[in-house]
């Protein structure tokens, strides 16, 4: 048994993977370097911020979709039927018009080296990808389950610290993500205003769910539509309890709104 | 005047007990992986009145002023208990004029939570930056 804490810098955050794996140090070690691998690769396919990345000769028309690597197509697909499932409130489409799935890439790679990592047996460990968090099914300590939720100010703030604390062990949930404008500024756009202007009606959203991605898609699109995402979500859950989502909002005046579920979540003693 | 400035501000202050109790409970905590997990067990406190030396601070009580506000008055307590937070409790929790909404049961549990421990902490996608500075800020926090 090997315990690993391993942070890798990618995306312009840091992911870290936490937890006890089943092999030695040289193994679990060379697993690891693979599953980073597979953050980076992502973020040379889809950086907007790289020139040359296929996401970026794709934005300024120099690729068609069928040119790039099958991946682009395989996200594009999931943000169609992320913007159905939201109700429109997610959007890979940019204010000015361009395919921007930079929101969601960050999970979606999370998720990917996490499979990664479980297929090839180190199945006991949580993946922290710059804030959201994924929980391994397999997670054998009290810890692991809990999750604590960042007051909405910056890491760095001279008041940062933790809110509350959600316990998700006997839950079916296993993704935490949270959106806001602390870190980045206002850098969500509402898909729904004119012009897609950045939404800024609320402080910061977390949302649980059974997906990590899925988790980080309705942040987003909670994100953008502010409170009345609440009732929105209470409403989605009635009709998908199979598949539902637990948010707890923070408004601006630091006031508190959650979906039905969300209360049962917080941490007992 | 301090009613009707209560009056505009009341759940800020209500949250305003909470954030008081993050006092306690160590703002950023020392080390590279506490940064993410839990660290009421590990970490001095940040609040000079109750620093400890070393990694377990001593057990202490303290209890927080009362604090006013529109519907009626919050007095949290925080207990410490081998170097964890081992309850966040409600001295006083009143709603005066009957507004089961100012101190909803949804803040009541969140508040409740906090003194728990965790694994990972959730928030909006930091930057490498912010990352950075808030290691060095509780490095240089160590004693």
């Amino acid at each position: 048994m090997y315990e690993f804490n391993r942070s890798e810098d990618c995306m312009g955050t840091v992911f870290r993977f936490h937890g006890r794996s089943p092999f030695d140090a040289l193994k679990t070690i060379e697993l690891l370097v693979k599953a980073c691998e597979i953050l980076h690769e992502a973020d040379r396919t889809f950086s907007l911020y790289k020139e040359n990345s296929p996401l970026s000769r794709l934005a300024r028309g120099e690729a068609a979709i069928r040119e790039l690597p099958p991946v682009v197509s395989e996200i594009w697909d999931a943000c169609e039927l992320w913007e159905k499932q939201t109700d429109g409130w997610f959007s890979a489409m940019s204010p000015t018009n361009t395919f921007d799935p930079s929101g969601i890439v960050k999970t979606w790679a999370a998720k990917r080296s996490a499979e990664y990592l479980v297929e090839n047996g180190i199945e006991d460990f949580t993946l922290n990808a710059g804030g959201d968090v994924w929980i391994g099914e397999k997670v054998t300590t009290e810890l692991d389950w809990r999750v604590g939720i960042h007051k909405p100010v910056s890491l760095a703030a001279e008041n940062a610290g933790h809110l509350t604390v959600i316990d998700l062990r006997g839950t079916p949930y296993r993704g935490v993500a949270t959106s806001g404008s602390a870190e980045r500024g206002l850098h969500i756009w509402n898909p729904k205003a004119p012009g897609k202007v950045a939404a800024a009606t609320i402080a910061q959203v977390t949302v649980v769910g059974r997906d990590l991605v899925e988790a980080d898609v309705w942040a987003t699109a909670c994100f953008a539509e502010g409170e009345r995402a609440i009732e929105h979500l209470n409403t989605y859950n009635a009709a998908n309890p199979s598949n539902d989502f637990q948010a707890l909002v923070i408004k601006l005046n630091d006031e508190l709104m959650a979906t039905d579920g969300f209360i049962e979540l917080f941490a007992k003693n | 005047m301090g009613k009707a400035r209560n009056q505009f501000a009341s759940t800020v202050i209500v949250i305003g007990a909470i954030a008081g109790a993050v006092v306690f409970t160590q703002k950023i905590t020392p080390g590279f992986q506490s940064l993410f997990q839990g660290a009421a067990t590990t970490s001095p406190s940040a609040n000079p009145s109750a620093s400890g030396t070393g990694s377990t601070a001593a057990d202490q009580t303290v209890q927080g002023d009362p604090v006013n506000y529109q519907f009626g008055t919050v007095q949290l307590e925080v207990v410490r208990k081998s170097g964890k937070i081992s309850a966040v409790n409600l001295l006083q929790a009143t709603a005066t004029n009957g507004r089961q909404g100012a101190f909803s049961p949804l803040v009541q549990s969140a508040l409740q939570a906090q003194g728990t421990n965790f694994g990972n902490l959730s928030g909006a996608t930091y930057t490498v930056d912010a990352f950075k500075q808030a290691l060095t800020s509780a490095i240089s926090k160590l004693k």
